[in-house]
This record gives structure tokens, sequence and C-alpha cells, in this order.
């Protein structure tokens, strides 16, 4: 058995004899790793199952979108040494939902479906996503009528479900995919219209090829090209790589912040990881100062004291940060995989327990710990034996400015004490005022996240559209007067609603809200030959008010005037009254309905639900019930950020609160003797630690909107648009869950003061 | 009725296997205006006795009397406010509050208390009228010494218990403490007790009670106190 040298089992009872000190070493080296290594297991595995699903499904590098046929695009592709596919892309709509088909060549070997159910095992067919069947109510085998943009009308059976890499999101949110190889379109064309031959058939196809698949490499420079020489022309609708395409861009976006996330929490949990390190050594060499000298005096040289302070710290990180390299990659993913799962669909792929990375966090965090001991210890430790072994500093405290001042003289002593420790031990008030300053403003930054989602909910909802309930159409027809006529509707406000991709700056896939030409419902005001653009739109166009947009619809390009900016928080896209398109007949798509009485609201939303050709009817209730669903995996991460920052807020308030404890114990047993009660002495205590609580809290109300910015910037959600405002009351809850915190913690030590014994204590200076 | 009455005093220390009796049924009355000296080596149990006469521990069986009140019988609160009305402390090591000042010292054991001597009247009168603002760590050991004895009787205690008051001390410095001391308890009104294990200084006393392994050896009264000045340290 190997002999443990005297400095190492020292090391072991400095530990054992202090261990409640140093379990905030363990705790804040626990939660900074923990944080580190969740969030980039929970990146790290989101890019996996992406990479996972365009590697299976042989995703292309980019996708040029042309209105019709290019043939001046294939040249350049040819030129270029491209590989590339063509294919058919157009919308339908079924039952009143966007549907998109894609018509792909039989022999593709690009975009194709990941995961495929279907009978007979057939290899081609007519392939859609699982909610297409839910929503329809249809399943494998049914047939259903699709129109095509050549005006004909025919039927398809389909073969089975997929999973397609451009319909990631869950499709109740976006519209559908259908997927279908040439054969079995001109199949279906040929079984309605039996009179047209096949080469005709197949001859009309190709001239509506509208998309062309790419792989290959430099690509951006291929696009770029594209895009310069069909510029003058109206024939390009995109030229994008696969991260940039409509369909994608949310999924990779989510991928990117998922990226982004490791720098903001793990960086705040390393700085305070650093704080509590910085003052556990510097009170542990400032008690060891004699111990040093006497090391110093045996013969001990420099480095192997400073190892052996540092090894304590080394051991302590140590535990730490290994439980949190396994706790991270088991919490964090789970958490968020929620909102994922939520968002898109995607495959379960077995992830790896161990990454390297996980490792050089550990590493990174004992190469921070050692920094800060050897800059802590290093002017102690290079002291002579003769000053160490006088043993700890003697407190200088000079006259300063406060203690001349006659209103401080005249405070309660305990106040004065607290004031002056406050200054004598600065690095310790820095780290209460920075430590409770992340705490809080974590906190406001947990409690704005739910007020800005419902902040702007309640906008969209009781302000700019405060409808009772709303209904969705089957078949594009009005139905005004009918819902008009049922008792308790006061207001309808028909609309229709369309995918469509505008264009800014960038070019997004959002929606066309066609409002009527006067609203009831609908308070935003509107002209006729304008539009209104939600804001969230606006950002990620690039578009400001008084700029002019394009959009795609009813295969043509409009451009329109931008009027007015809107905050709204479910409704993207833009919105133009039907005079607008005075030319096209007006065919909502739904209505906004207002009812004399909130009591209505139930009763009307079933009456309509039993109407011939609506789709459905939802009150205003079930709405914010679904939206409540919806946000739920954003109250997951709300409550998970509250639930660290008070842990923060515990691991550094039981630090120095025992800190102080242990510091003061000398003087906490001569108030004893003087005959001073528990909660005088324990007022002294929390005097200081609840002042700077309250600086500490108070300052980080300020850091709490930039944070809150820049988490919720980096976890844009799709479906809603942040409109950022912090109520007051989260404030005060800030407040009150930062300085309920501090006092617990510090009454718990006031109370413990009984625990110190007057006569031990009071024996010697040591 | 003495002003001070210890009955049988025996003070435990440990559990049951290992038990070390610190003082062994111990019986002594004390009067007012008396300076005594309790002497013994170190281990003797006298610093346990100043501990259980100034309500900082409480006796394992015994009874203790101060003006017939039974100290053995009070709770942990009526044993601070016996400590924080009666009971004046001056320790080896002066445990004062480093961040406050020599006034603030001395004020921090009247606050809330009636009937007490002026702080900066009593601090000039162990002569620090000119160093009242300043802190611990700008005072000497016998400047710092003082300073707690000011704290100790600003409040007018009735019983000055004193644990090694010059042991950190230069004998110039001990001396002028001592004088402090021996004049405070020729005012009459209060009981001055001083733990040491320097002989030369029960010289001074009134009263010496020596103390070997928990047991009290003797009590002697010195009808003949020297005077402070003629005393070897």
């Amino acid at each position: 058995m190997v002999k443990k040298s005297v400095l190492q089992i020292k090391v072991g009872r400095e530990i054992k004899s202090n261990w409640k000190q140093y379990l905030s070493v363990v705790f804040i080296a626990c939660l900074a790793v923990t944080l580190f290594t969740g969030i980039l297991a929970n990146y790290r595995n989101f890019e996996h199952q992406l990479a996972e699903i365009y590697q299976s499904s042989h995703m292309c590098d980019a996708i040029i979108m042309t209105q019709t046929y290019d043939e001046q695009i294939e040249n350049i592709l040819q030129k270029e040494s491209i590989t590339y596919e063509k294919r058919i892309y157009f919308p339908f709509s079924y039952e009143n939902h966007p549907v998109y088909v894609i018509v792909h060549p039989d022999a593709s070997n690009m975009n194709l479906p990941y995961s495929v159910e279907k009978q007979n095992n057939p290899r081609q067919g007519v392939f859609v996503d699982e909610s297409f069947l839910t929503r329809n109510q249809l399943k494998i085998g049914d047939v259903f009528e699709v129109a095509l943009p050549m005006g004909l009308t025919i039927h398809l059976q389909i073969t089975g479900t997929m999973l397609h890499p451009e319909s990631l999101e869950h499709t109740s949110y976006t519209p559908s995919l259908l997927y279908m190889n040439q054969s079995s379109l001109v199949d279906a064309i040929r079984a309605q219209y039996s009179f047209i031959s096949q080469e005709r058939i197949e001859t009309y196809l190709s001239s509506y090829v509208n998309q062309y698949l790419l792989k290959g490499s430099n690509i951006s420079s291929v696009l770029n090209n594209i895009k310069d020489q069909l510029s003058d022309d109206n024939q390009l609708v995109y030229a994008l790589e696969t991260k940039d395409l409509p369909s994608n861009q949310a999924i990779e976006s989510d991928v990117t912040q998922a990226k982004q996330l490791i720098y903001i929490f793990p960086v705040i949990f390393y700085l305070v990881a650093i704080l509590i390190i910085l003052t556990s050594i510097s009170q542990l060499i400032q008690r060891e100062q004699k111990n040093i000298g006497i090391l110093k005096a045996l013969g001990y040289s420099q480095y192997q004291i400073l190892s052996h302070y540092t090894s304590i710290f080394l051991v302590l990180g140590g535990m730490g940060s290994l439980l949190g390299m396994i706790f991270g990659p088991l919490i964090i993913p789970y958490v968020m995989g929620m909102k994922y799962q939520m968002l898109y669909q995607l495959p379960q792929i077995e992830y790896p327990f161990f990454r390297i990375e996980y490792l050089i966090s550990v590493v990174v965090l004992l190469v921070i710990i050692v920094i800060t001991s050897v800059l802590t210890c290093h002017s102690s430790i290079t002291k002579v034996p003769a000053i160490s072994l006088r043993g700890e500093n003697a407190v200088h405290f000079k006259q300063g400015l406060l203690s001349k001042m006659t209103w401080i003289k005249r405070m309660p002593l305990n106040m004065v004490m607290a004031f002056r420790n406050m200054r004598r031990k600065w690095s310790r008030t820095w780290m209460v005022i920075i430590g409770v300053l992340g705490c809080s403003s974590l906190l406001v930054c947990g409690f704005g996240i739910e007020d800005t989602i419902y902040y702007g909910l309640d906008l969209e909802l009781e302000t700019y559209i405060p409808y009772d309930v709303t209904v969705s159409y089957v078949d594009n027809a009005s139905y005004q007067s009918q819902i008009l006529s049922i008792e308790g509707v006061q207001f309808v406000d028909e609309y229709a609603k369309h995918s469509v991709n505008i264009e800014k700056d960038h070019i997004i896939h959002s929606n066309l809200y066609i409002l009527p030409e006067e609203s009831s419902v609908f308070q935003v005001a509107y002209d006729d030959s304008s539009c209104l653009i939600s804001s969230k739109v606006a950002e990620e166009i690039g578009c400001k008010e008084e700029d002019i947009i394009r959009f795609w619809y009813n295969n043509q390009v409009y451009e329109v005037v931008v009027t007015k900016i809107v905050d709204f928080c479910i409704s993207q896209g833009i919105f133009i009254s039907h005079h607008y398109f005075r030319n096209l007949p007006f065919l909502p798509t739904g209505a906004w309905i207002q009812t004399t009485d909130a009591s209505y609201d139930e009763v009307v939303s079933n009456q309509i639900a039993q109407m011939d050709g609506v789709l459905s009817a939802v009150s205003i209730a079930t709405t914010r019930e679904k939206v409540n669903h919806t946000i739920g995996s954003i109250q997951v991460m709300t409550l998970t950020i509250k639930i660290f920052a008070i842990l923060l807020a515990v691991v550094v308030l039981y630090n120095l609160a025992l800190l102080n404890f242990k510091e003061r114990t000398k003087d906490i047993a001569t108030l004893k003797v003087l005959g001073f009660s528990r909660m005088e002495i324990g007022s002294s205590f929390m005097i200081e630690i609840i002042f700077l609580t309250c600086i500490g809290a108070l300052i980080g109300l300020f850091f709490g909107q930039p944070l809150l910015i820049a988490v919720m910037s980096i976890n844009e959600n799709p479906l809603l648009s942040y409109i950022y405002h912090i109520q007051p009351q989260s404030y005060i809850w800030t407040i009150c869950l930062t300085c309920g915190v501090s006092f617990i913690i510090n009454l718990i030590f006031a109370i413990l003061t009984h625990r110190v014994q007057m006569v031990e204590s009071l024996k010697s200076v040591e | 009725m003495p002003f001070i009455e210890l009955k049988e005093i025996t003070k435990v220390y440990g559990q049951k296997e290992i038990q070390i009796v610190a003082l062994q049924q111990v019986s002594f009355a004390l009067e007012k205006n008396e300076l005594v000296v309790i002497l013994g080596a170190s281990g003797a149990g006298k610093s346990t006795l100043l501990n259980i006469l100034g309500g900082m521990d409480y006796a394992t069986s015994g009874s203790y009397k101060m003006n017939g009140k039974d100290i053995t019988q009070l709770n942990e609160k009526k044993l601070a406010q016996f400590r924080r009305r009666q009971i004046g402390f001056v320790f080896q090591f002066y445990n004062l509050m480093p961040n406050l000042t020599a006034l603030e010292n001395v004020r921090l054991s009247i606050e809330h208390l009636k009937d007490v001597e002026d702080p900066k009247h009593t601090l000039e009168m162990v002569g620090l009228g000119h160093r009242m603002h300043n802190f611990p760590s700008h005072l000497s050991g016998g400047e710092q010494q003082r300073v707690s004895i000011a704290r100790a009787i600003v409040k007018k205690p009735d019983l000055l218990l004193c644990d090694e008051p010059t042991g950190a001390l230069d004998s110039q410095t001990g001396k002028h403490i001592l004088r402090l001391l021996k004049s405070i308890s020729e005012t009459g009104k209060q009981c001055v007790v001083i733990v040491t294990h320097n002989a030369s200084i029960a010289e001074v006393a009134n009263r010496v009670i020596r103390f070997s392994d928990g047991k009290l050896v003797s009590n002697q009264i010195n009808l003949h106190p020297k005077d402070i000045e003629e005393i070897e340290w």
C-alpha cells in the first residue's frame, strides 16, 4: 500500500472538517459543468438528428425554384459540373389546408423520404405525412382528389406515410407534404383522362418542372451565378442553400440557437464558480497563514505549499465537475428535447453518453481552479516565514469618510459593524453583489419569458383581433349571413389565409391574410392599396414601414407597400384588404367572430361547427388552452432558468453566509459573553448580507431585460413572435425570491449562533 | 448573606465513557469590594470556574448564588440577561471587535442598558481619552486590554471577571492594568476576580483561592496586600 504524504492527509482532513464550506465549491462546479455539458449534449444530439435525416434522405445542398421550366439554369448547372435533379413542386389545398406536392423523377436519388411505412412494399407511389391522414381521417389505400396546376383534377391512392427532410415541422402548424414519383402521377392522370397519351403527358409535365435539386462543391458561387444571370426576368423564385430553405429554416435556426445557448448560461455559471472558488481560497489562505509559515519554516518549497492548497480545490472541483458531466447530458437534452419533439418530426437516435468536449469542459474548470488558486495564494506564499508565522494579518481600519459622518456614528452598532465589514471584506462584498445580480437577472429573465409570451398573446387576442370564436371553412364559400343569424353573434369578419413566399431582403415562407374591405373584429386600421405586416415576418425579410415587399399568390408576383408593422404574436404574415385583389373573387377560408357576451362563446362555436362547409369552430377559451399547450416547452425552460437562478442564489449566499459565520465566530462568542440575545447577534449578520442582496438584486433587475432578449432571440419559436415585456410584479417577485432566499439562509445561520461555544471560541486568538 | 456563594460546584466534561472532572465539589463565598485572585496551574480548573461564575457555562451539580439568586437555575435567555447586566469580562486576548473603534467597543456592551457610565468618561478613566476613535488594530496590547476593561466596567457590573488579564502583556503594562483593576475593586461596589497562573499577582489581592486538579486547595484572606509597585513580575 502506498503511504500517503502528511500533506495529502492534511488535504483530506481539511475537506472533512470544513465540508459545509466546501460543499458550495462542489455544487457550483457541478452546476457549471452540468449546464455546459447539458447544453452541449443537447446541441450535439439535435445536430446529429438533423445530420442523420439529411444523410439518410440524401438531402441536396441547394434548391433552385423557378416559375416554370428554365433551360438556362440547366445549361449553367451542366457547365459548372453540378449534379442535379429536376422535379415539379406545386401547392394545392385539400380540405381547406395547404398541401405541397413534390413530383420527383422515378429514379430520384435526392431528398428522399427517410422513414416510410407502406402496404405491400411498393417501390414507388404516393406518400403523405402522418398528420395529413389524421387531419383528413384518411388511411393508407384511400383515394383523394387533387387539383393539378395544369387544370386537371385527378384521384390519387395513398401508398404509405413518410417523414421527409423538407417537411420536418409538425404539419398542424405548416402545410402537409405529398411526395410522389412521376410514373404514379402519369398513371393517375391517364386513369382519369385515358384519351391523353403517356408521351404527351410526360412532355406536358416536363414543362412544369420548376425545381432543381443541387449537389456538389462550391454551391454558393453557383447559386450567385444563377441569381445574377436570372435577375432580370421574373422566372427565379429562389436559389437557396439547404439551411436557408423556407421548409428548413426553422429547424436549422433551432440548431444554431442550440449552439449559441452554449455561450450564455454556462458562461454565467463558470464566472460564478470562479467567484466562489476565489472567495473560498482567500478565506482558507487567510485562515492558514500561520500554517503556511510553519510549512515554510519546516523547509517545504513554495511549489509544494501551493500544490497542497490547490489540490484541495482540485479535488472538490473535480468531484463537482464529474457529477456535472453525468447529470448534464442526462437532464438538459431531455428538457430541451421536449420542445424539439413538439415542433419537429425527428427520428429516435442513440446518443453517446460520453463526448470528449465534456472532458474538455472539466479540464477547463480545473485549469480555472488552478489559475485562481495560484493567483490568490501567490502573495501569501511568497512571504517570508517570519511574517507568515505571525498569523492572520491584523485588520487595519482607517477612519474613512463614512466613519466621520455623524449619522453613521449614531447608527446601532450592529449596523456599523455590518457596514465596516463590507468595506473590510470588499472581495466578498463584490461576490455577494455579483452572485445575487446574476440570480436576480436570471429570475427576471425567467419571469420575463412568460410575461413576453402572454403579453404578445393578450395584445393580439384582446387588442388587435379580439375575437370570441374563430372558424375555418372547408369550401372557400361565404357563410357570413348564416353565422350572423345565430343568436349571440354580434360581428363576423371573414378572411382568406394562404401560404405564400414573401420577399424583401430575404425570402421566407409565411401567410397572406386577405381581409374584408371593412372589418369589425380586426381592430388594426388598414387601407385598400397597402399591407400590414407582422413584426416577426418584417424582421425576417428585413423590411420596415413604407418599404415595398414582394409576394407570390395565385401564380402571380405582387408588390405592395407596407404601411404598418404590427406586433402580432400568433398571426404571422402580411395582411391586405381584399380590395387590393379586386380582380379576384373573395374566397374566405375562415372568420373571426365576436359574440354579444362571453357566455355565448361555446354555444356559438358548437352551432357553427355543425354547419355544412365549416371545418372547425373554436372558442377563444379553447384557443388559449391550445396556445398554453404549445408554449408548454417554453414554460419548462422558464422553470429551469428559475430553478437554476435560485440554486445559484442558494450556493452564493450559503457560501458567503458560512464564510461570514466562520470568520466571526469569535465576535459572536464575544457578543454572547456580553449578553446579547440570539436575534441581536443574528441581526448583525443579516444586515450585512441582506443589504448586499438587495443591492445585487436591484442591479440585477436592470440586466434582466438584456438577458431576456439574448435568451429569447436564441430561442425563437417559428409559431410565435416575441414582444419583449416584463410585468412590474415580475420585478417584485424577483426581489422577494432573492431576498427571501437570503433571509432564510441567514436566519438559519442566525439561529446557529447558539451553537457557538463562548468558552471555546474565546480561549485564544487561534 | 455573602455576595457570591458557591456550594459543591462540580463540572464534568465528556460522555459516559470518557469523563473529565474539571471542578470537584468547589465551595467558597466572596464579598463585594474584594480583589480575588484565583491561582492554579494549567488544567487546574480555574477557567472553568470563571466560566461558571460568568454564566458562560453550566455547572454539572451544586449551586451558585449571587445576591441570593440561584444562577445555576437560569435558562439560556436569563443567563444572557445576567451576563449583560451583572457581569463584566476581561479576556487574556482582549476580544475586541476589530471593526469597531475603541469608543464603539465600549458602547457595544451598554446598548439597551440603563444606569451605566459614560463610555467616553470610562475610556478617559482608563487613560485612553485620546485614542477613543482608534480601531483595535491601531492600539497596543496594553491599550487594547484597557479598552477591554473599559468595556467591562462601563456597565457598572456587580462582578468583574478577568481571565489572565496580564498574560499577554509586558511587566510595566501588566502592572498598569492591575492598578486599574485594584482601583475598581476599591470603589466598594464591585467584586473583581482575576484568574491567573502568575503567583506574584496574588500578593496584591484581598483573597487568594488556589486550585489543583479541579479541587479547591486553599482559600486565604490576605490581610496585608502588597502595593502593585512592590511585586516582582
